[in-house]
């Protein structure tokens, strides 16, 4: 993160601790977006991810005051919003266990694996540049595919209805284009 | 991956993989360690998409965020702003509106400051009624979230969370693999299963005592257990299709693939479809809601309502996972029994307990009939403490009974009632109709040995 924004943030955090609220409105404005990344890539769905980002920021409401300036704001943050994830991730374990959900089991105990393995900020920031860039590389009508559905959040029926395409090819078509983009990915970390 | 991998896959991801898929999507999971990994990948890349292509601006955010946060401390912050720790609002520009979702996805990222002004209204409004936004909340609430797991509530299209004081206009939107459970004052219950989308809606009237329910069912399946409702007012499910009127019943509604399905476990329900069709629902029967089909009830299919092992023929039942046919410790009359299997304790007891689980993979055990009573013989040696669990696929929750000072070194029989089977919520209770998924008997004090016969799970009264 440039310095001087890590100075703004914690400029704002300060005022926050003081009982600032603007203060504190203007540090998720600056931080959600970040944030919202991360926790989505960990929480599993949609809904889970907004409940993890509106936790975190409450939870960072009412221990603002534990906060040490050192320009580690975002850092703090994650790591309330990681210390959410891991615990709802247990859960959901038990959970699974309890139901013989197989799958979901072993999705949660990845999740907790990954979430307790963390990786840096600057990692996180560079994978998703490269994600990002390698979706610009994607011909139109696959990026339009990407985009029903993970923005749109379209099923695969509905995305059969849009594209007038079996879901059964969908699905693979959809499963390629994650692969593609994972290589993509690789090729640019190398 | 082929086709049918690759659709197992995303339907499980959305959340729409129905139970025989998942049977077989866990099955190939479990045999091969290299598809596992490629799974777990394939599902953190999909995490990263939805991620990065997650546009909603952060004023959305915030309001969300300043609405918990009130709702969590209903006095503070309107008591900052009158002790002069904060600074008032300023003055309110017109709010805009987010940009609708569904054109071609923007990968630019908007502008913070143009984000901040355009929900300043909204934020000031926010601010200046931190503590009445709570008080109001609680006084306009119709129902109360006692249970949720990746939900989302959404009010004046805004998502909150930290709320369990539910008011006309919420939305509750239930993820893929979630679960919540609303309850009134009356003790009605709504059980909302992953999928499900419910709109809380006003009802006919608002005397302070309730009022009529009404609830919207988007997508999704629910189940409700109503109580007897005031004469004129009965509970309204709307969906898409049809309308049922609840006056104190058991049932279960489900809005799947364009058709809305009822099945009446107890009480009766009148379900309607525009303004001259209309059908009376009697427990234990169904009526669909459908394009092209008249609306009528018929019999629900009967689920087992009674099920039970007496192992005589020393085979070992399809349905026992864990567990070994023995001819166990000698009784007359009986041949053969089952064995609990040894296991690793999660209970904090001794190292190991045994265990006799019974399941039946892709489909449930039984549906809970009347006063359900579950009857066995046991012998127990070495600890003194037996757990009896099951699993209810209609709460989706564990409920338990512990059985104390079991008597050692000789056959038992031990009968265990509806009412005596707990779950973490102490007002949860099996009630009938109710799919039960497994039972398990359990001794975690396992030093000595568990052995069980003659099962029976039945209405009250079943005993050999």
């Amino acid at each position: 993160m440039d310095p001087a924004e890590a100075q703004r943030i914690d400029e704002l955090a300060m005022d926050a601790q003081a009982g600032n609220r603007e203060a504190f409105r203007l540090l998720v404005l600056a931080t959600e977006r970040d944030l919202r990344c991360y926790i989505a890539v960990h929480a599993g769905s949609r809904e889970s991810a907004d409940e993890a980002l509106q936790h975190t920021y409450v939870a960072a409401f009412e221990k603002i005051a534990q906060y040490r300036s050192s320009r580690t704001f975002r850092p703090w943050l994650r790591a309330i919003a990681r210390n959410h994830l891991v615990d709802r991730w247990r859960e959901s374990r038990r959970f699974a266990a309890l139901d013989g959900a197989l799958v979901d089991g072993l999705v949660a105990a990845a999740a907790e694996d990954t979430l307790e393995r963390d990786e840096a900020e600057q990692v996180a920031e560079a994978q998703t540049r490269r994600l990002r860039a390698c979706l610009e590389l994607l011909p139109e009508k696959s990026r339009q595919l990407i985009a029903r559905r993970y923005h749109d959040g379209l099923d695969l029926d509905e995305l059969a209805r849009r594209f007038r395409r079996p879901a059964r090819v969908l699905s693979v078509t959809l499963f390629r284009l994650r692969q593609t983009l994972r290589r993509c990915i690789e090729e640019r970390e190398a | 991956m082929n086709p049918d991998l690759a659709i197992l896959v995303d339907r499980w991801w959305e959340g729409t993989l129905d139970p025989s898929g998942t049977q077989a999507l866990a099955a190939r999971v479990a045999a091969d360690p290299g598809l596992r990994a490629a799974l777990l990948a394939d599902i953190a890349m999909q995490g990263r998409l939805g991620a990065l292509l997650d546009d909603r601006d952060g004023g959305q955010v915030w309001l969300a965020v300043e609405a918990a946060i009130a709702s969590a401390h209903s006095s503070t912050g309107a008591q900052r702003i009158l002790d002069g720790r904060e600074r008032p609002p300023g003055p309110r520009p017109a709010r805009r509106r987010s940009a609708a979702r569904g054109g071609p996805a923007s990968w630019a990222r908007r502008p913070a400051l143009l984000i901040a002004a355009g929900m300043a209204l909204a934020s000031a409004l926010v601010l200046w009624t931190g503590a009445p936004v709570a008080q109001r909340r609680a006084d306009r609430a119709i129902a109360t979230l006692v249970e949720r797991t990746d939900t989302r509530i959404e009010t004046g299209g805004v998502a909150v969370a930290e709320v369990t004081a539910l008011a006309a206009g919420d939305i509750l939107r239930v993820g893929p693999h979630g679960r919540a459970r609303l309850r009134y004052a009356d003790g009605s219950e709504v059980m909302l299963e992953g999928g499900a989308a419910v709109h809380l809606e006003a009802g006919q009237q608002d005397d302070g005592s309730g009022g009529q329910k009404r609830l919207r069912l988007e997508q999704g399946v629910v189940t409700a257990v109503v109580a007897r409702q005031p004469a004129g007012l009965p509970m309204r499910l709307l969906t898409p299709q049809a309308e049922a009127l609840v006056l104190g019943t058991r049932l279960r509604l489900a809005v799947v693939d364009g058709a809305t399905r009822l099945e009446v476990i107890d009480g009766v329900v009148e379900m309607r479809r525009g303004a001259d069709e209309r059908v009376t629902v009697q427990a234990g029967e169904s009526a669909v809601a459908q394009a092209g089909t008249a609306l009528a009830a018929v019999a629900t299919p009967a689920a087992q309502a009674a099920w039970g092992h007496d192992f005589e023929d020393g085979g070992r039942p399809a349905d026992l996972m864990h567990g070994d046919v023995v001819p166990g410790p000698a009784r007359a009359g009986s041949r053969f029994c089952v064995q609990g299997q040894v296991n690793p304790n999660e209970h904090g007891g001794a190292p190991l307990k045994r265990d006799i689980w019974f399941e039946r993979p892709g489909a449930v055990l039984f549906a809970a009939p009347a006063e359900l009573e579950v009857s066995f013989d046991c012998w127990l040696s070495g600890g003194s403490r037996l757990d009896i669990g099951v699993w209810d696929e209609a709460r989706r929750e564990a409920l338990w009974r512990t059985e104390h000072a079991v008597p050692q070194g000789r056959w038992i029989r031990l009968t265990i009632s509806c009412d005596d089977f707990r779950s973490t919520d102490p007002a949860s209770r099996i009630s009938v109709g109710d799919q039960i998924k497994n039972l398990i008997i359990s001794a975690p004090e396992g030093a000595g040995a568990l052995y069980v016969d003659d099962l029976e799970v039945g209405a009250g009264g079943a005993r050999r």
